[in-house]
């Protein structure tokens, strides 16, 4: 199988996930020690944030306070 | 007939029975304000070994009868029934899922302590308290946990309308588990006063709660309540990142998934040994 640079899709495409949504949950049950990595790392804020894994993280996680109740 | 109607002429009927129950399942997630479809009846009953034994023939005493009262499959009978009382106008199924002992849930009578009640189909009926409900919902199945998260929600939400004084505020914070709950009250400046910080760190019991609490470092270490992983990142990692950043959010969702995943790994090995001690 040919990667694609794009984890999710490559979950894909080897099988493991049949859904876009299905591969998002797996790779991230997958890749929570590398979020404490990351956390522990030397990444500005901003470039932490931006992290395709964290995005991932918190875009699937516990949803945040809309802006408009504050 | 609506569902909800259905629902509370259900309960009055297990009532003249001498039955008493709570509501748990989809009408307990739509009373406690999720907005949902539900056509299943799930309750929790107040039985002994012998009443359970019994239940059947109890039912069938009722005007459940008429509906072509019949038991379907449980894969633990001691604990779970599962009755078929009708037809919906589909064609589907109507059907009525009765606890006796929910391995997810306190026994009864502390269930029936903490329950909420409130009108529903025309009548006042019990229902799960919410804290219970998200508990009952800890299950293997996904869409079990995305009421969970809407449940978390809802139940911060009302932690914080209640938050008045310092021993309700305390209370709140301790208890805390969704992004939302904590942003609100991190914006509002709850989380900036030591002493009630220190009240909530030492009350808070869900590891959600004390992660959110975990980097203000406002007491002793908590005890390693919970598995390895999760006692690692309260202990650790938590105890390392700025309140309220980036970071710390992360560290929350990446907790709450190791709960979630270790939640659903114990339902479905409590599931595999019930339906293999049948």
């Amino acid at each position: 199988m040919v990667a694609t640079g794009d984890p999710v899709a490559d979950l894909i495409l080897a099988g493991r996930a049949d859904t876009v949504d299905e591969a998002e949950e797996l790779y991230l049950d997958e890749h929570l020690d590398e979020v404490v990595t990351l956390v522990a790392s030397e990444l500005s804020d901003e470039a932490f944030r931006a992290h395709p894994l964290i995005v991932l993280l918190l875009a699937r996680g516990s949803r945040p306070w809309e802006d408009s109740l504050r | 007939m609506s569902g909800e109607e259905r629902l509370a002429a259900l309960h009055e009927e297990l009532r003249t029975l001498g039955l008493t129950s709570l509501v748990m399942g989809g009408h307990a997630a739509r009373f406690h304000g999720i907005e949902r479809n539900t056509v299943d009846f799930d309750l929790h009953l107040a039985l002994d070994a012998a009443a359970w034994a019994q239940l059947p023939e109890t039912l069938s005493r009722s005007r459940l009868r008429a509906g072509g009262l019949t038991e379907g499959p449980s894969w633990r009978v001691a604990d779970f029934r599962r009755f078929v009382i009708g037809r919906l106008p589909d064609g589907r199924e109507e059907r009525l899922e009765i606890w006796r002992r929910n391995h997810l849930l306190a026994p009864f009578p502390e269930l029936w302590a903490r329950r909420s009640e409130g009108a529903y189909g025309g009548r006042v009926l019990p229902f799960l308290g919410l804290d219970d409900l998200i508990r009952s919902k800890e299950t293997e199945r996904e869409d079990d946990w995305r009421d969970v998260a809407l449940l978390e929600e809802i139940a911060d939400e009302r932690r914080l309308v209640a938050a008045r004084d310092e021993a309700t505020t305390a209370a709140a914070l301790s208890a805390l588990r969704s992004r939302r709950g904590f942003e609100r009250a991190f914006a509002a400046g709850l989380y900036g006063q030591p002493a009630m910080l220190a009240r909530a760190w030492a009350m808070a019991a869900h590891p959600l709660a004390v992660a959110y609490l975990a980097p203000f470092r406002v007491g002793p270490p908590r005890p390693a309540a919970w598995s390895a992983r999760i006692n690692e990142l309260i202990a650790g990692a938590l105890t390392r990142v700025t309140p309220g950043a980036t970071r710390h959010l992360a560290l929350v969702e990446a907790l709450r998934r190791l709960y979630r995943a270790e939640a659903m790994a114990a339902d479905r090995l409590d599931k595999e040994r019930s339906s293999a001690a049948r």
